[in-house]
Formats: C-alpha cells, sequence, structure tokens
C-alpha cells in the first residue's frame, strides 16, 4: 500500500516533467542543443570505447604516421606524432566537460552560500563578502585566472582552482539578490515565527528558492568555462602534454599551420559546437525554470 | 432595449491554448450596455475579467489565445474584424480608453506628467505643442488635482497613488472617449482614496456622457457604482440585470453566496468565552525603522511605524486591528511576534516580556505565537512538501521519530480538513483555499496560546472564504486559542473580533468592543474608515464619505493628532495638542480631542 501511494505520489512530478519537455520541444534550437548535450556526455563518458585508436588518446606514438590528411581511416587526420586526431579530439571531450563541471562545481560551492549568507542576514556581513566580490570582480576573469594559475603552477587541477576562484563572485551576486527577495516572503517569516534557527532557514528555505536562476546561470557558464580552460591550456598554463586537451592541441598545432590545417581545424570546431551547445541549453533552461521569462 | 444599446457583446468564446489543451476561458453569450450607462462585471480572479478587457480592446496574446467566434460591436461597429491598425488609428484611446489597476506601471516612469499627456493628445487629436499643453493642463484640472501647473512638471513617482489614479483618467477621457474600461481601478489604493477616485469617476462618467464597463473582483464595488452588473464566473455571465434586483432577487447560488459574503451583520456581539487573565500585554510598543541608514554611517531619519501603541488581549478573545494599508498594522503584528525588535516598550506574554529573554527561552515563547499569514501562495515554501511544511515546527521544538511525526501530520491535515495523500504534494497542487488550511495547520502544530491570523480570507475565493472562517472558529473554540486578527475586510471583523482597535498612522486612535465601534464609532477616522468603504446596503457613490488629502507620510508624522490634516472636525488645538487616550463608560477607548474631559460626551 505505501509503494501504491508512492506511485501516486509521482503522477504530479511526471505531468511535470511532461510541461517541462513541452517547453523544450517547443523551440528547435532548444531541442537539438538539448540532444546535441546529451550527446556530448555520452560521448565524454564512452570515448575511450568508441574511438578506433585507444592508444592515441595520450602518448602512444607512430611517428611514421606523421600529420597525414583526413582519411577514412584517421578521420580527422593525424598529429606530428602520428596519432589520431578523431580519437584525440573525442576524449578532449571528457577532458572538457569534466574540467567545466568541476570549475563550476567548485565556483558555486564557495558562491551560493556567501550570496544566501550576505542576502539573508544583510548588514555588515553582507557588506564585506560583497566588497570582496567587487574585488574579484574588478579582474577580467581571465586574466585573474591566469594570475592565479602562475601562482598555483600550471596543471589542469591548478587550472580548475582558478577558473573557480575568478568565477564564484557571479554566483554570489546573483543568489544574493535572490535571497534579498525570498527573505520577504512569508514563509521565511513563518519559519522565523516557528523559531527555526537562522542556517537552516538560509540552507533549507532560502538556498532551494534560488536554485532555478543559478542552474540557468552555471549550463550558461559552462560554455565559458570550457573556453577559458581552453585557453589557459593554449598558453600553457593549463593541460600539459600529452593530455588531449583542445585549447592545448590548437596551440601545438600552430606550429604545423597552415600545412596540417585537420590539426587546428578539429579541435577548433568541437570547442566551437561544444560552446554554442551549452548556451542554447542555458537559454532552453531559463525557458523552463524561469516562468517570468517564458514567451507564450 | 437591446436596439439602444452601444456596446454589445454577442455569442464571444475565447479559448486558451495550453499544453494540456484547448480550455475556455471566456464564453458570454450576451452582454449590452445602453449609452452613458455602467455596467459592472464582478468575477473572482482567474475567471476572465482581464482577458475581456483584453479582447475588447484587441490586445489579446495570440496565441496562447483565440477567438473562436463571436462579435463585439461599439455603435453597430464590429471591432473583432477591425485590422490592428484600425484598431489603434480610430479606435483605442479615441472611441474606447481603458483605467488599468497599477497606475505605477501605467504610467512611464522616466517622463513627466505633462510629457505623456501632450504626447497622447498630440498623437490622437493633431493639435500642437502649445494646444496640447493647454489642453492637458485643462484635464489636470478637470480630474480635481490641486495646482496643475506643479502636476504637470512632476514625475509619475513623485505622486501618491490617488494622484496617479487621476491622471490615468485625465488621459483616458482626454481624446474623447466614449466608452471605458476600467479593470479594478481603485484595488491598489486605500479605501479613503478609493471612495474619492470612484466619486470623481462617478462625476465624469456623467458629465462627459461616457459609457462604462467596470471590472472588479469586489461587489459592494461595483454595486454601488453600477447601473447593471454580471456576475462572471468560470468564464461565463451566469446572471445580470439591474444592480438592485440581482441583489435583492438572487437565482444563482454562486451569486447568493457572493453576496452573503460581503452583506453586513445585523446582530453584533461578544462571540467569545473570554477570561480574566490578560495573556498579552503590549505596553508603550514603539517600532522606528531607520533610513539612509549606511555601512557605519547614522540613519537620517526614521520611519516611525508603530508610535506608542498599548493594547491588552485577555485568554479566549479575537481583537480585531483595523486599518489603511501603512498604518502599521503588520508591523505591530511581526513586532509582537518578535520578527523584529522593538524600538521601545514591553510585550509581555504569559507574564514574561518577549524582548528580555534569552535565547532558549524565546525559542519556547515563539511556541506560544503562531501566525497565519494572507497570501497562501508565498507563505509555503514551494519547493517542500507538505509533510515537510507542516513538521517543521514540531521538529524545532521536540527531538521525536521519523513516523511518529508524520503520525502527527496526518492528525493535523485531517483536523484542518485536507486528505492523507496531500502530505506528499507541494503547495502548488493546491488552491488558494487548501493552502490557508495547510498554513492553519502549520500554525497550530506546536499548541500555540495565541494565533495571529493577517487577513486570512483576503486573497482567497468567496466558496473557501467562509469554509475558512468556520474552520478558524471551530479550532478557536477546540484549542482555547487567543487570536488577534488583522483585516481590512470590516465583514470578517465583525464576524469574528470581539474587540476591536482602529489604528492610523503607527497609533491606536480608538478601541472598544465591536458593539461600540460599529454602533456608536467615536473617532473622526473611524467614521470617516466606515463610511467609505462600499457596502450593498449603499445605492449610489454620492453616498460614500471621502476624506479629503493624502496619508501623510510616516516620516514626519503631522504634529499634534495625527489625523489633524485630514479630519473634518479638526480644531486649532488639533495642530498642537497630542491627544490622549481617554476611556468612556463599557471601556471604549478614543483618543480625540473632541472627547476631552472638559467636553465629556
Amino acid at each position: 500500500m505505501e509503494k501504491n501511494k508512492f506511485i501516486e505520489t509521482l503522477k504530479p512530478r511526471i505531468k511535470e516533467l511532461k510541461f517541462s519537455l513541452y517547453l523544450l520541444n517547443r523551440n528547435w534550437l532548444t531541442k537539438v542543443s538539448f540532444y546535441i548535450a546529451i550527446l556530448l556526455f555520452l560521448l565524454a563518458i564512452f570515448s575511450q570505447v568508441i574511438s578506433p585508436f585507444p592508444g592515441h588518446i595520450m602518448d602512444e606514438a607512430n611517428v611514421s604516421q606523421k600529420l597525414l590528411p583526413p582519411t577514412s581511416v584517421n578521420f580527422y587526420g593525424t598529429d606530428e606524432l602520428g596519432r589520431d586526431i578523431f580519437s584525440r579530439v573525442l576524449y578532449g571531450t571528457r577532458v572538457s566537460l569534466t574540467t567545466a563541471i568541476l570549475s563550476v562545481g567548485l565556483a558555486l560551492l564557495i558562491g551560493v552560500p556567501l550570496g544566501a549568507i550576505a542576502g539573508t542576514l544583510g548588514g555588515w556581513i553582507d557588506e564585506v563578502i560583497m566588497r570582496i566580490t567587487d574585488i574579484f570582480l574588478s579582474f577580467p576573469p581571465l586574466l585573474l585566472a591566469i594570475a592565479l594559475v602562475s601562482i598555483l603552477g600550471p596543471g589542469l587541477e591548478n587550472a580548475m582552482i582558478a577558473i573557480a576562484l575568478s568565477w564564484w563572485p557571479w554566483y554570489t551576486r546573483l543568489v544574493r539578490g535572490q535571497a534579498i527577495s525570498m527573505k520577504e516572503r512569508k514563509f521565511v517569516q513563518a519559519a522565523e515565527a516557528i523559531g527555526t534557527p537562522t542556517w537552516k532557514i538560509i540552507f533549507k528555505h532560502i538556498v532551494p528558492n534560488t536554485i532555478s536562476p543559478v542552474i540557468v546561470q552555471a549550463s550558461m557558464d559552462m560554455g565559458g568555462v570550457i573556453l577559458t580552460v581552453a585557453s589557459l591550456s593554449f598558453l600553457g598554463l593549463g593541460a600539459q602534454p600529452p593530455i588531449p586537451e583542445w585549447g592545448l592541441m590548437i596551440s601545438t598545432s600552430r606550429n604545423y599551420f597552415p600545412d596540417a590545417w585537420w590539426y587546428s581545424i578539429f579541435p577548433g570546431l568541437a570547442i566551437f559546437i561544444t560552446v554554442l551547445v551549452f548556451n542554447l541549453l542555458g537559454d532552453g533552461l531559463r525557458e523552463i525554470l524561469d516562468p517570468k521569462t517564458r514567451k507564450n | 432595449m437591446i436596439d439602444l444599446a452601444y456596446f454589445e457583446i454577442k455569442d464571444l468564446k475565447v479559448n486558451h491554448n495550453t499544453f494540456e489543451g484547448k480550455r475556455t476561458v471566456l464564453d458570454i453569450s450576451v452582454l449590452a450596455i445602453e449609452k452613458g450607462k455602467t455596467y459592472g462585471i464582478v468575477g473572482e480572479s482567474g475567471t476572465g475579467k482581464t482577458v475581456l478587457a483584453l479582447t475588447i480592446l484587441g490586445l489579446l496574446q495570440c496565441p496562447p489565445g483565440e477567438i473562436v467566434s463571436g462579435e463585439i460591436l461599439l455603435d453597430k461597429d464590429n471591432l473583432l474584424t477591425k485590422s490592428k491598425r484600425e484598431l489603434e488609428k480610430c479606435i483605442r484611446g479615441k472611441k474606447i480608453s481603458m483605467i488599468f489597476q497599477d497606475p505605477m506601471s501605467t504610467l512611464n516612469p522616466v517622463y513627466t506628467v505633462g510629457q505623456q499627456m501632450t504626447q497622447v493628445l498630440k498623437q490622437n487629436k493633431n493639435l500642437t505643442e502649445k494646444e496640447a499643453k493647454i489642453e492637458a493642463l485643462n484635464m489636470i484640472q478637470t480630474v480635481k488635482l490641486a495646482d496643475p501647473e506643479d502636476i504637470y512638471k512632476k514625475y509619475p513617482h513623485q505622486l501618491s497613488g490617488g494622484q496617479r489614479q487621476r491622471i490615468i483618467i485625465a488621459l483616458a477621457l482626454a481624446c474623447g472617449a466614449e466608452f471605458l474600461i476600467a479593470d479594478e481601478p481603485t484595488r491598489n489604493l486605500d479605501v479613503t482614496i478609493q471612495a474619492s477616485i470612484l466619486k470623481l469617476l462617478k462625476e465624469l462618467q456623467e458629465s462627459f456622457g461616457v459609457t462604462v464597463l467596470f471590472i472588479a473582483n469586489n461587489l459592494s464595488l461595483v454595486s454601488v457604482f453600477c447601473d447593471d452588473i454580471g456576475i462572471l464566473y468560470d468564464g461565463r455571465i451566469i446572471e445580470q440585470g439591474p444592480v438592485r434586483e440581482i441583489l435583492d432577487n438572487p437565482k444563482e447560488a454562486y451569486t447568493k453566496l457572493l453576496i452573503k459574503s460581503v452583506k453586513k451583520q445585523d446582530e453584533i456581539s461578544i462571540k467569545s468565552k473570554i477570561e480574566e487573565e490578560v495573556l498579552l500585554d503590549v505596553v508603550n510598543l514603539k517600532k522606528y525603522f531607520p533610513i539612509g541608514e549606511g555601512f557605519m554611517s547614522k540613519p537620517k531619519a526614521y520611519v516611525k511605524a508603530v508610535d506608542d501603541v498599548s493594547l491588552k488581549i485577555k485568554k479566549g478573545e479575537v481583537l480585531g486591528i483595523v486599518g489603511e494599508s501603512g498604518c502599521g498594522k503588520s508591523t505591530l503584528v511581526n513586532t509582537i511576534l518578535h520578527l523584529y525588535n522593538s524600538t521601545s516598550g514591553e510585550v509581555i506574554l504569559d507574564g514574561q516580556n518577549i524582548y528580555s529573554l534569552n535565547k532558549k527561552e524565546s525559542r519556547e515563547m515563539r511556541k506560544k505565537i503562531q501566525i497565519v499569514f494572507q497570501d497562501p501562495f508565498w507563505s509555503l515554501n514551494p519547493r517542500w512538501l507538505i509533510k515537510d511544511i507542516i513538521a517543521e515546527p514540531i521538529s524545532v521544538h521536540e527531538k521525536i521519530e521519523s513516523a511518529e511525526l508524520l503520525n502527527r501530520v496526518f492528525e493535523l491535515l485531517e483536523m484542518v480538513g485536507i486528505d492523507k495523500d496531500a502530505a506528499y504534494k507541494y503547495p502548488h497542487e493546491f488552491s488558494g483555499g487548501q493552502r490557508q488550511r495547510i498554513a492553519i495547520a502549520r500554525a497550530l502544530a506546536v499548541n500555540p496560546d495565541l494565533v495571529v491570523l493577517d487577513e486570512p480570507t483576503s486573497s482567497i475565493d468567496v466558496f473557501s472564504q467562509t469554509q475558512i472562517l468556520n474552520l478558524l472558529a471551530d479550532l478557536k473554540e477546540k484549542f482555547k486559542l487567543t487570536n488577534i486578527l488583522i483585516s481590512h475586510d470590516l465583514g470578517v471583523v465583525q464576524k469574528m473580533a470581539d474587540n476591536i482597535a482602529i489604528m492610523y498612522l503607527g497609533k491606536v486612535v480608538e478601541y472598544g468592543n465591536s458593539d461600540q465601534i460599529f454602533k456608536e464609532p467615536l473617532h473622526p477616522y473611524t467614521k470617516a474608515l466606515f463610511n467609505s468603504i462600499p457596502t450593498l446596503e449603499i445605492n449610489s457613490v454620492k453616498e460614500l464619505v471621502t476624506i479629503e488629502g493624502n496619508v501623510p507620510s510616516a516620516i514626519n508624522p503631522p504634529d499634534g493628532c495625527r489625523f489633524h490634516t485630514r479630519c473634518p472636525k479638526v480644531m486649532d488645538r488639533c495642530k498642537i495638542d497630542i491627544p490622549e487616550v481617554i476611556t468612556l463608560s463599557g471601556g471604549h477607548q478614543v483618543s480625540c480631542l473632541l472627547y476631552g474631559s472638559e467636553s465629556n460626551v
């Protein structure tokens, strides 16, 4: 009987899901980007299985085959060590998506609680937190990330940390604004009147209600973060060889340009498509999660 | 009679396309208004009132809207067959105008009143700049605003709500529209301002010979203003006819309910078993909000939201607090709930001053006072399941196993008449009335002594209103509760309250039992307030009493008696002397210099 009840309670959830899909399906661009995003995640997960030359992903060299143009064997051609660029670009999806998710995740972990605390408590705490974010926001994010990586030392992990550290203030601002408007809601006052502890009000009442715009912002930022990771790697501050990171691949390919055009074009296209897809996806999610901006 | 109709709707059907399919939002078979008459549409939110207004103006968003069939005739001219351009050039503004409910968003905040008015006049009447200005000033004078030159130069935010609405009326009439749609024109205004706007609108309607379609959710408001009314329910006009006919002889059950919900009670009596013991004692309570306070800088001024209020509430009593918006009633309650700290004064609950308790005692105290808010949508966290919402107060105060907690939740739900299955749903899956029941269940979860009801029925439909009031009365009996009831709905106060406090600008101006307050109000403000609220007994707008002027700012309240700037019986003394609280026979208290010790009544 308990089980039946559980299914019964699921029904409205299913209806909501259907409504979300309906909103998603209304815009073909969002729909396409949604499916491409799913495809990208699948490719990232199974890249090692799919890739025709899994050994080429890292440093298995085959110098006799170097810098071959695209053929039916090497779809995207080969690089200066004779490695299959298709396999490497494919694996690059995993590298970029993982770094992007982890960086954004870390930035959220710092930014959301700080924003919620600042917005809810107000007063001098708000003042201090917001002035710190102002300081962070007064550097161009890429420059700040470069500076931070130079302090921490080059490498993918450090690049992630640096990106998170230069990205969190945006979430703090966003969440603070939301928290201020949520704080005035009666359910927060009701919780206060009951005697709910402040930390519980912040994290159980306010944060869950600020999360929709944060998800939208985060999915839009995924594109930006992938670009930043690529830029850092391009400058030699992010991923280190032999990791098949797209920015790093483009950076190396410069030496063989324009003869080996395929070497830079395919990683570049991968970056372009991924970033575009996440931007479109962000707009789509906004449509679903934010009724105010919804088109009729 | 139909031949005389100036405005007519025939077999209008409007659909709304949603992802679940088509829904008929409007289905009106006939609606006719004679020239120069006023027709009122009464309906609750969601019944299609605004859709109707937008359809007439050709402003309905299509899609999702879809006009399936029908005719809208203005002077025998079908509006639905007109092109967008025709509507813009010849109809909107020139023949039909609309007054929206929110004057702030209707006026453009970046232009002055004058700029906006002349622009409209130039566009629609082909006037030169100079002619338009003269015409605009003329119109400002017509809507009875003092000093038109001054108003002309002001931006919308510099005007009060009532002044803004007057400008909107001027704009609507400026280009000679003969048909006016007023969509809840007084919704966001104070009752005393509402009366004066209604009077103005009626006067202009008669002198300009305008035909009016008046839309509102308040039956008494419409019945006072209009010649004919139509009751809109679920997109259909279920009953229509002359106002008196409908009021005296309603046919539909819904209409009867609607009338019953706003009708004044004949019998006023003490309803509760009041004990002698005082439960809550508010002593000289003040709550000032600092403004212009910055980081390390002192505030420039204070909003004196609650200024020296003293009240006693005995066990088992229902105290009604009545006043216009901004009079400080919500601040008073929030301060009593200790959501705000007081600026000075004491609130003594059960012998303890709530502001001098330590953290632990303070949390214990919170169990004793609970609140039910006005707006049942935002009073429940939209991201929480109902079971968690109701369990929250219990789990804050007690360590209790989850199975037992769930049982308690089920009991509470059953008590307020909600099915157990609700526990696993989210607030948005319920109607306003059901959500209010859930809010009541949460308030009662920790067995409080005092429950504050902040306009408990004003945002829910009439069907639920009566049920909620009955539920509250039952629970009060069952749990021996004491209530503070805040409301601007005098009907509700009359039904529920034993004693009533009337507030104006942060002060209690009159206090007494409901018999005293309703049958022999003393303070000029109380009298004016009661007589400015439209009721079913009033036949015309002219019978409403208006209070001149605007509510003064609580930052710089007037010296002496705070009401002296608007009081019809103002004396010279009122501007200097602060009136003391005078207790008359039967505990009736009033603070007004008319009832000083020398001139006893």
